[in-house]
């Protein structure tokens, strides 16, 4: 007779803790986003830039001489983000691309929280 | 005179499913094998690149041909470089998918554990590039496929084999490993 009693009394504590945590942020969201890019004895120093949307928006967010990798930002999640990167390859000019969605998640209490999103602008072998 | 009747009722009804049963197992027997559904995990791959994806099939009675479906994908997204004049490329990252129908050839699949392979798979492939509203080169292409079968049990095989794989994405290796496993999902299959 006390198991059940036990248990019911378990799965009510435990509702009523759940029901405390789901209070949920409204945001806005904000992850980080991570940049990876080469350095390399060509290219010392490359210039970095982030655009909210696809590159052709031109809409520049940041814009600067990275000489370390990766980098890091915070950015406004459940938005797309691309970025390029310009190197030397000899006597080309290789400009690197890489985009995507920073996307919103969802915990256990069906609340919203920013994925991180990480961007790969490393030279191709 | 009712207990007659429910016994006569009730004992025609388990002889009529027991015959049910019966014409069932012998099916193949009498009428030859069913065309039998199947469905399959493939890859298409090489040291450069790889495509993973699933086909699903109608085998005929003799078991000598199927016609199927496939849908598969790139599993990762691989850079590629576009040319745009005075010495400037851009390098994107390419996600790219498959979707096709094919025809195969298989030799003495019904009685041997062991056999070869033919078939001939007509896809629409189709990419995104990241970062950018460019799109890279889509369209309709054949790829040829040959190699050998061996049966896992049953109704389960295995297929190695070669393709010749033009996924237009630029400069990449089209000679790829092709590498299959499937079932059959069907009764008498």
């Amino acid at each position: 007779m006390r198991k059940p009693l036990f248990v019911l009394v378990f799965f009510l504590v435990a509702l009523s803790i759940h029901c405390d945590e789901c209070a949920c942020d409204p945001g806005p969201f904000f992850g980080e986003l991570k940049v990876r890019f080469t350095i390399n004895d060509e290219n010392p120093e490359v210039l970095l830039t982030i655009f909210e949307g696809k590159i052709e928006k031109q809409d520049t967010l940041f814009s600067e001489w990275a000489t370390e990798s990766p980098v890091y930002y915070d950015l406004e999640a459940d938005k797309y983000y691309s970025a390029t990167v310009t190197y030397t390859k000899g006597i080309r000019q290789i400009v690197a691309v890489d985009g995507k969605k920073m996307t919103l998640g969802s915990d256990d209490c069906d609340c919203d929280y920013a994925e991180n999103l990480s961007l790969n602008l490393k030279l191709a072998d | 005179m009712r207990l007659i009747i429910n016994t006569f009722i009730g004992f025609w009804f388990l002889t009529a499913a027991a015959q049910e049963v019966v014409v069932e197992d012998r099916y193949d027997e009498v009428f030859g094998l069913k065309p039998a559904l199947y469905l399959g995990l493939r890859s298409d791959l090489n040291m450069e690149d790889a495509a993973l994806g699933m086909e699903a099939g109608l085998m005929n009675k003799a078991r000598n041909i199927n016609l199927f479906t496939n849908f598969d994908a790139r599993p990762f997204r691989k850079k590629t470089l576009e040319y745009r004049g005075n010495n400037v490329f851009y390098q994107y990252p390419e996600e790219r998918y498959y979707l096709g129908l094919g025809a195969e050839y298989l030799q003495r699949f019904e009685s041997a554990r062991l056999g070869a392979f033919a078939q001939l798979n007509g896809v629409y492939t189709w990419g995104v590039y990241g970062g950018t509203e460019r799109k890279p080169p889509n369209g309709w292409v054949a790829i040829p496929r040959f190699g050998l079968f061996k049966k896992v049990g049953d109704s389960a095989f295995l297929k190695l084999g070669y393709s010749y794989f033009d996924t237009r994405t630029n400069k990449l290796e089209k000679h790829r490993f092709f590498l299959s496993f499937g079932g059959l999902i069907t009764r008498n299959g």
